[in-house]
C-alpha cells in the first residue's frame, strides 16, 4: 500500500470572471499522486498553478470539491479526532516564512516543547531532554534553547521550523518552498538537513518549489503543475534531462545555468501568467496560449497524461 | 575610451552608533561603461544594496559617514547640492526596485505615474503620448486604455514592467536594477531580462544589476563583482570570475547553487553567517567561514591582487584557490 494516494483531486474557489460574474475556479484540477514511504516527490509550477493549494490538500488543511486523498488507506478529509490526531503527527509541513510561523513570545524552548505536550509525546521531565536532542538533529547547539525567534537567521529559523515538524517522527513532510526566502549558502544546508532527514529516518517528502533546480537536487520525482492539473511527471532526471510537454521545455530553457558563462538569451514566449482555469470554459490545453506548438486539436481537446518514457507522462497532444 | 558612466573609489558608507563604527560599506571601488552590464553579487547583508541606494545618495540614518568618491556620468555625488541631486535622480540615474508593488504608488494610475517622471525632468509637447510610448515600449498590452489602470489590476511581472518604463522615462545614462526579477516567476524573469537587454542596446545604458542569483550573472552580465561584508572580494570578467573563482568566497557561492543540467551528488554550504559589520573579524572578514583559512588570514587583511587582465582578488592564497 502506498503512503499517500490521491485520486483526481479537485480544489474549487468561487470567484468572479473578467466580466465580473460569478463563477468557479479550479486551483487543483484532477489530479493524481502516489507517494511512497521514505520517496521524495517534487512539486513544481509558477504562481498560480496551484502547487500549494495541492500541498495543503493532501494534508487535508484545504477542502476539495471532488475526489479523495487516501493515507495508508484512510481517507484524510473524514478524519476526526483521534484518527485526525494521528494523522497528524503522522504528516508535518514546513513553509516559507519561518519566521511567520513561530511564535514571536515563545522561546525555541517552549515551542518545541509545546508540540510534545500537546501530543503527550514527553513527559514534563522529559521534555528539556527531547528538545535538546531535537536541536542536535537539525545542527543547532543546545545553548540557542532560550532564545527568541527574532535572535535567529533565517536558516537558522527553518532549521526550527524543521525540528517542530520531526518532534512528531513523522513519514511524511511536506515541505513548501522552504529555502526560497534563504541565501543560497544557506540553502544548501538546508536541503542537505531535509534529504538526510528523509534517508535516516525513510520519511516521505513533498517538496513544493517553484526552483527546478532545488527539486532536481531534492527528489526522485517530480510533478510539473500548470493552471492546475498535471502536465508532467515522471523521475526527476528524465524529466528534466529530456522535458516532454512544452511547458517543461519552457521551464527548463527559462532557468539561467550559471555554469554557462556565455551571455546569451532567455526563450521568447509572449502570453501571461499561468492563472487558475475558469470551470465550464472550453476544453482546451491550459498552456495553448502560450505554447509555440499549438494545434487546432489543443484548443478542443484538453490532453490526457500518456507514457512517454519509463515512468515518465506528459499530457501533450504531440507527446 | 570614454570614461566610465559610473566610477566610483574608495567608497564607505559607515554608521558611528552605540556599538562602535558600523562599516557597512567599507571602501570599494565599482566601474560601469556604456552598454555594459555589470553584476553585484553576495549574500543578504554584504552592502550590495546600501551601495547602490548610495549612488543616488539615497541612504540615511544615524551618525552616517559617506567617504570617497562617486561619480555618474560625470557628476560627482557626493558633491551635489539636494536641487542638483533631485535634477539627476530619475533623469541620469533611474532604480528598478524588487518589489514594485511597494515602489508603485497604489492610489495613483499608473499612467499618471509615469507622466510624473516626464513632467518633472522633461519637456514634452504631449505627455500622453509619451506614457503610451513608454508602455508599449516595455509591452504593456492596450496602453491606450490600461494606462487609467491602478497598480494592483496588474500581475507581478507587469507591474515590474511599470516599474521599467518609469526608469526609461527619461532615458538614463545608468539603470540601477536590484533584484528586478527576484519575486518573479521564471519565465516572468526570462521575458523581463529580455526586456531589459533589448532596451540597453537601444539606448547603450550602463546598467548595475545587483542579484544573487548567479544564473542570472551568467546569463547576462559581462562583468561581476562579488561584495562581501562590505568590500570587494573579487572582480573580473563573468566568464574568468565564474569558471575559474580566485576566492573561496564565491567558489563557495558557485558550490553552494543548485544545477538544473547536471547531476550535482552533494552540494556544500557556507558555514556560519556574514558578520554584523560592527564587529568584523580581524584579518580577512572571510576568515572564520573560509575552508582555507591559515594564521595569516586571521592576522593581516589581504590587499586586491592582480588575477589575470581586469580580474582582482583580495585573498591570500588565491594561487591555491584556481
Amino acid at each position: 500500500m502506498p503512503l499517500l494516494e490521491a485520486s483526481s483531486i479537485t480544489v474549487r474557489y468561487q470567484g468572479h470572471d473578467a466580466r465580473g460574474q460569478s463563477c468557479l475556479w479550479a486551483a487543483v484540477d484532477g489530479v493524481n499522486l502516489v507517494v511512497n514511504e521514505g520517496e521524495r516527490v517534487g512539486i513544481v509550477g509558477e504562481s498560480g498553478s496551484g502547487k500549494t493549494t495541492l500541498g495543503k490538500a493532501l494534508l487535508g488543511i484545504e477542502p476539495l470539491s471532488g475526489g479523495g486523498v487516501l493515507f495508508r488507506g484512510k481517507a484524510v478529509h473524514g478524519l476526526k479526532g483521534t484518527a485526525l490526531e494521528s494523522f497528524r503527527r503522522s504528516a508535518q509541513m514546513i513553509f516559507q516564512d519561518p519566521l511567520g510561523s513561530l511564535n514571536p513570545r515563545m522561546t525555541v524552548s517552549a515551542s518545541l516543547s509545546e508540540v510534545l505536550a500537546v501530543h503527550r509525546l514527553a513527559s514534563r521531565a522529559e521534555r528539556p531532554e527531547r528538545v535538546a536532542a531535537l536541536l542536535g538533529q537539525v545542527g543547532l547547539d543546545a545553548g540557542y534553547l532560550g532564545r527568541y525567534p527574532h535572535e535567529f537567521s533565517g536558516g537558522q529559523r527553518q532549521r526550527i521550523g524543521i525540528a517542530r515538524a520531526l518532534a512528531l517522527n513523522p513519514v511524511l513532510l511536506v515541505a513548501d518552498e522552504p529555502v526560497s526566502a534563504l541565501d543560497v549558502s544557506v540553502q544548501a544546508q538546508i536541503l542537505n538537513l531535509i534529504r538526510d532527514l528523509s534517508e535516516s529516518r525513510r520519511m516521505a517528502v513533498i517538496l513544493v518549489a517553484h526552483d527546478l533546480a532545488v527539486v532536481n537536487y531534492v527528489c526522485d520525482r517530480v510533478l510539473i503543475m500548470y493552471k492546475g492539473r498535471v502536465v508532467e511527471e515522471g523521475p526527476t532526471r528524465a524529466v528534466f534531462s529530456n522535458p516532454a510537454h512544452p511547458y517543461t521545455q519552457l521551464l527548463k530553457s527559462s532557468v539561467p545555468d550559471p555554469d554557462d558563462v556565455s551571455i546569451s538569451e532567455a526563450p521568447r514566449v509572449a502570453g501571461p501568467q499561468p492563472q487558475a482555469v475558469l470551470q465550464d470554459g472550453a476544453p482546451a490545453c491550459a498552456f495553448a496560449d502560450r505554447c509555440p506548438h499549438v494545434m487546432d486539436r489543443c484548443r478542443t481537446e484538453v490532453p490526457e497524461l500518456k507514457v512517454t518514457g519509463d515512468r515518465h507522462q506528459a499530457a501533450c497532444h504531440r507527446a | 575610451m570614454t570614461s566610465p558612466v559610473l566610477n566610483v573609489s574608495g567608497l564607505k558608507i559607515h554608521f558611528s552608533s552605540g556599538e562602535g563604527v558600523i562599516r557597512a560599506v567599507d571602501g570599494i571601488d565599482l566601474v560601469v561603461n556604456e552598454n555594459e552590464t555589470v553584476a553585484l553579487v553576495g549574500e543578504s547583508g554584504c552592502g550590495k544594496s546600501l551601495t547602490s541606494l548610495a549612488l543616488a545618495r539615497l541612504v540615511s540614518g544615524p551618525g552616517l559617514s559617506i567617504t570617497g568618491r562617486i561619480q555618474v556620468a560625470g557628476s560627482d555625488i557626493l558633491g551635489l547640492s539636494e536641487p542638483e541631486l533631485r535634477k539627476l535622480r530619475g533623469a541620469t540615474l533611474a532604480y528598478i526596485f524588487q518589489d514594485p508593488t511597494a515602489a508603485l504608488n497604489p492610489v495613483k494610475r499608473v499612467g499618471d505615474q509615469i507622466a510624473e517622471v516626464i513632467r518633472r525632468h522633461r519637456k514634452v509637447a504631449n505627455v500622453n503620448d509619451e506614457v503610451i510610448r513608454l508602455m508599449k515600449l516595455v509591452g504593456l498590452p492596450n496602453p491606450e486604455t490600461r494606462r487609467r489602470a491602478y497598480p494592483h489590476q496588474f500581475s507581478g511581472g507587469m507591474q515590474q514592467r511599470v516599474m521599467i518604463a518609469m526608469a526609461l522615462a527619461c532615458h538614463p545614462r545608468l539603470l540601477v536594477a536590484d533584484e528586478p526579477t527576484t519575486a518573479l516567476d521564471v519565465t516572468i524573469q526570462a521575458q523581463i531580462f529580455n526586456l531589459l537587454n533589448d532596451l540597453q542596446s537601444e539606448l547603450k545604458m550602463a546598467v548595475l544589476l545587483i542579484t544573487h542569483n548567479l544564473g542570472l550573472v551568467a546569463r547576462n552580465a559581462s562583468r561581476v563583482y562579488v561584495m562581501y561584508a562590505g568590500r570587494v572580494m573579487e572582480a573580473g570578467p563573468v566568464m574568468s570570475v565564474l569558471k575559474s573563482p580566485a576566492h573561496p568566497y564565491t567558489k563557495g557561492l558557485l558550490a553552494a547553487v543548485p544545477r538544473l543540467n547536471k547531476p550535482v551528488d552533494r552540494m556544500v554550504g557556507i558555514d556560519g553567517t556574514v558578520p554584523h559589520p560592527a564587529r568584523l573579524p580581524p584579518g580577512c572578514r572571510f576568515n572564520p567561514r573560509c575552508p582555507m583559512a591559515g594564521e595569516l588570514c586571521r592576522s593581516a587583511e589581504p590587499g586586491l591582487e592582480r588575477v589575470e587582465e581586469g580580474h582582482d582578488v583580495r585573498c591570500h592564497y588565491w594561487k591555491q584557490v584556481r
